[in-house]
């Protein structure tokens, strides 16, 4: 509507849209500037070239880049070189979400959902008020905690998300987790008390990865620590029903049955304490539980863990020994979504089982061993000019039933429950395409269409924008500002995301605005009387810098943290490495460390079916840029992979259309025809088959893994459990 | 010269976004129309609020924009002063490229100004039709000819390009059946402004010749 009053404005009687008066000796000058003198003029001229460093947002890494404007356009993007994550390079997804800003698919302007179900411009002004009008309504009649949000964290978005729905009065504030690395973390968490920790593969002798494959993505950093770490003759073993494209690096490709690495990491803990191949100093100094984890493993034989998952017991016994023999400069590797992230009934436990075996090895910070490392804490601002928020005292919808799951992350699936049982009636995305990814679509739409109020904020018409009321358009991530960014690990850093090109749509607004907006028009607006800039400086001054010093240099290392290798502090409720949990036991669970099997067992006939990433996007949301589209469909890259001998037993050939089915859907898509995976499984990439008609490149492209998979919940984690699903397949003739 | 270059003029506008007075556009164009070329339709309210909402609007359903820059390649080979190529130069599909730059560097010679609603698509064929209208208005001949020749030369593109929106919704109708077929009408009715376009612009070239 703006637009169109702005042009009505021109001249409306004459019908004219460009304004001035016109040179009129100029129109008539004879000759004129045509586009090949122009372009010839130009590449003889030198243009007002200028540098700024950013951080990408082609994943949720946040790489630094540098990147290079001519006369104010975007001209070449690069990796920073100081970066921890980036070190000089940036992946295809970084180049390829550089043309965001430029791109004809994303959204410009505030859009509202008509009664017909169609979307049509609708103004911020008008967006905000009627926003703050149902959430006003809804906190009325049901409270605060009837509103939620969703986001996919980013600098500026965990921030302001979190503070304004506990402006607001509501905890209900998720992450992705619950569809990414929910499960791992929280196992972790529970074994160690850190959510993560890191291989230290400049020293390590053997690394064993449980289906994660950095060839795949996403760090250019974790492929140039690999590639390190095999030059200097580490053993890396690929433990994975694929042959992924870490490949390259490794010694040994395992290929196990999906869902069952549970069973090879306890038959490789039975090996090490049957085999009294443990590190008694380790296990006896720094740990609880042993002797309940010992009892337990026993049962978990190599024979036993050969007829689960499919792993030949002289392998396992191999691996074993491989690994007591390189400890402690050795570690079974974290992982992140992959095979036990959020994939099945037994991922929490996977989790816990591979710091288990990280335990035995005596690795847990040892030079090449798992290193649990700190992060930079920011320090209190002043409270004047950034009021603190009173904690909402109701409890986040979701924890009492799902109280392993990690607290900074919660369970998003809470939320469709939420909307189902009408305790959610308003719900915000940010940066979140939780439709298409998180849980099967059309359980998610349905869903969402109980909700009084569904609003999400993007750049582009994503299935969740499609599910809302109100879509309202962020600017692309090199146009807009965020909060500092803060790097922990053996150095701590912080780094910036600064606008390196002006705004291509001024209708667009960075997050914090749109959450400024938001607060005002829902009454909270108190709680952001501050700009990002003054948010981030005084962030900036609580660690020893300034906003000048970090937008200048893009990345500046703060303090040395101390690092040093050596057992770590465990910040576990026991101080120590738990094999046994007390918040387990009260979750119902088996405290103690152990075997959990997976949910869903293919029957004869049927077929695990796996999923993950390619290296080119980052889950659904790079899939309609054009240049990433054109690579996907260039390389035909939305295939469904097919073993050669299961394909040769079904008489499909590589290339043929299949129909793939659940319980919950089929689709037809082409097969790939490989030797590099397991027999039994098939892979289908997990970023397709979009059914947003906004996403023209995108739509109908592939299949998506989600459509596929039943709505269930890891208990007790509220996890997506994203391949508990047995499928069948079948050529499709005509 | 001048009676088809304020027809091409009067056809550009009516892919501007004119809410409730897009008759008054369509008039001004029927009157002007040129002997011999096709005059377009005017379309009913919810055609024409199809087309403006869902079509001729960034980010909209089947957003299918008459911006050049989505045309052609987004930057040419040099980045000045001997430096390296932009780096996605060869790329479709992306606003503000050459075409766009380009027409900046006109616009501040003849000292107008691009409104705000057109910040991000200079190139817009409302206005690059009324530049070439205001160069025919000082009877500038050869700069109208430069102007169809750089700018003008991508309807043919524009065209399939919405015939192709079409056939993808088609085969893929939305659930709505009045949504549908409004929709689908909009997009023929885009289809068919978009040829009578480049039926006048061919017509006013060869005038020039």
């Amino acid at each position: 509507m703006q637009e169109k009053e702005a042009l009505m404005r021109c001249n409306p009687t004459r019908r004219t849209f460009l304004k001035g008066t016109a040179a009129t000796a100029a129109l008539a000058a004879v000759g004129t500037c045509s586009v090949t003198a122009w372009q010839a003029e130009r590449a003889e001229a030198a243009g007002a070239k200028t540098q700024g460093a950013s951080l990408c947002n082609g994943c949720s890494s946040k790489c630094g880049l540098v990147a290079t404007t001519l006369d104010g356009r975007l001209w070449t993007v690069e990796g920073m070189e100081a970066h921890p994550y980036s070190k000089g390079t940036l992946c295809g997804r970084g180049h390829g979400t550089a043309q965001w800003a430029y791109s004809d698919g994303r959204l410009t302007q505030p859009m509202k959902r008509a009664e017909d179900g169609s979307f049509a411009p609708i103004s911020w002004d008008d967006a905000f008020a009627e926003i703050g009008a149902k959430v006003q309504e809804i906190l009325a009649e049901a409270g605060p905690e009837a509103l939620a949000i969703v986001q996919d964290p980013r600098p500026s978005g965990k921030y302001y998300s979190k503070r304004f729905m506990n402006a607001l009065g509501s905890a209900n504030v998720y992450t992705h987790a619950a569809a990414c690395n929910l499960s791992k973390e929280s196992g972790i968490q529970e074994a160690t008390g850190a959510s993560n920790y890191s291989v230290d593969f400049p020293n390590t002798k053997m690394v064993v990865f449980i289906g994660r494959s950095y060839g795949d993505g996403i760090r250019p950093s974790s492929v140039k620590s690999l590639a390190g770490a095999a030059d200097k003759g580490a053993r890396v073993v690929i433990v994975d029903p694929r042959l992924n494209n870490t490949g390259i690096f490794a010694t040994d490709w395992v290929p196990i049955k999906p869902g069952t690495d549970i069973a090879l990491l306890l038959g490789i803990a039975n090996v090490l304490v049957a085999n009294d191949l443990y590190d008694h100093e380790f296990v006896e100094q720094f740990t609880v539980g042993f002797p309940e984890f010992a009892a337990q493993v026993a049962e978990y034989t190599p024979a036993w863990a050969e007829g689960v998952c499919d792993v030949p017991a002289d392998t396992i016994v191999e691996l074993a020994e491989a690994l007591a023999a390189a400890a402690p400069a050795c570690a079974i590797e974290p992982s992140w979504r992959a095979a036990f992230g959020c994939a099945y009934q037994n991922s929490f436990e996977t989790a816990r089982v591979v710091c288990a075996v990280n335990a035995l090895l005596g690795c847990w910070g040892q030079k090449g061993g798992a290193l649990i490392t700190s992060s930079p804490k920011v320090g209190d601002v002043d409270p004047a000019k950034f009021p603190e928020v009173p904690k909402p005292t109701a409890k986040r919808v979701g924890d009492a039933e799902f109280p392993l799951a990690l607290s900074g992350t919660g369970t998003n699936l809470a939320v469709l429950n939420g909307c189902n049982d009408g305790t959610v009636q308003g719900v915000f995305f940010y940066n979140s395409n939780a439709v298409q990814g998180y849980a099967q679509p059309a359980k998610w739409r349905e869903a969402l269409a109980k909700a009084k109020l569904v609003v999400t904020i993007d750049v582009q018409m994503s299935e969740t924008a499609l599910a809302s009321d109100y879509v309202l358009p962020e600017c692309t991530v090199l146009e807009r500002m965020e909060l500092p960014e803060f790097i922990g690990g053996k150095k701590h850093y912080v780094a910036l995301r600064t606008p390196v090109i002006d705004r291509v749509h001024p209708e667009t607004k960075s997050c914090d605005e749109i959450f400024v907006g938001l607060a005002e028009a829902c009454g909270v607006g108190q709680y952001f009387p501050f700009t990002v800039e003054e948010l981030a400086d005084a962030q900036l001054a609580t660690v020893g810098t300034s906003l000048d010093a970090v937008r200048e240099a893009g990345i500046v290392e703060l303090a040395d943290p101390g690092f040093q290798f050596g057992t770590p502090a465990f910040k576990t409720p026991t101080e120590k490495f738990q094999f046994t949990s007390a918040k387990v036991a009260e979750a119902g669970l088996n405290p103690v460390i152990g075997y959990v099997p997976r949910l869903v067992e293919p029957a004869a006939g049927e077929f695990s079916l796996i999923g993950g990433k390619q290296g080119i996007h980052s889950h659904t949301m790079t899939l309609n840029l054009e240049a990433l589209n054109a690579i996907s469909r260039e390389y035909q890259l939305e295939r469904l992979w097919m073993a050669a001998s299961d394909a040769a037993e079904l008489g499909i050939a590589d290339g043929d259309t299949v129909e793939l089915s659940s319980s919950e859907a089929s689709g037809r898509v082409a097969v790939k025809v490989t030797e590099r995976l397991k027999p039994g499984v098939l892979f289908l990439p997990t970023h397709y088959g979009s059914t947003s008609p906004y996403l023209t490149r995108a739509q109908g492209f592939g299949l998506n893994m989600m459509d596929f998979i039943p709505l269930h919940l890891e208990p007790a984690v509220g996890s997506t459990m994203s391949q508990e699903v047995a499928v069948t397949v079948r050529k499709v003739e005509d | 010269m001048q009676k088809r270059a304020n027809y091409v003029r009067a056809l550009g506008a009516l892919f501007a976004l004119w809410g409730a007075d897009y008759p008054a556009a369509y008039e001004e164009a029927r009157a002007g129309a040129i002997e011999g070329l096709s005059v377009p339709a005017v379309p009913s309210a919810p055609v024409r609020r199809r087309l403006e909402n869902e079509v001729l609007t960034l980010g909209s359903l089947a957003a299918t924009l008459p911006v050049e820059s989505l045309y052609k390649p987004w930057a040419s080979a040099s980045g000045g002063d001997g430096g390296e190529p932009a780096q996605f130069g060869a790329a479709r599909n992306l606003l503000l490229g050459d075409s766009a730059q380009h027409m900046r560097v006109l616009y501040d010679g003849l000292e107008l100004d691009v409104p705000p609603a057109y910040e991000a698509m200079p190139d817009h064929v409302a206005l690059l039709t009324e530049v070439a209208c205001l160069y025919a208005e000082a009877g500038n001949g050869e700069a109208v000819r430069d102007l169809v020749a750089d700018h003008l030369d991508w309807l043919d593109a524009y065209e399939e390009a919405l015939a192709a929106r079409l056939a993808a919704l088609e085969a893929r109708p939305l659930p709505g059946a009045q949504h549908h077929d409004e929709l689908a009408a909009a997009l023929a009715h885009g289809c068919e402004l978009a040829g009578a376009l480049t039926r006048a612009i061919h017509d006013l070239s060869q005038s020039l010749r």
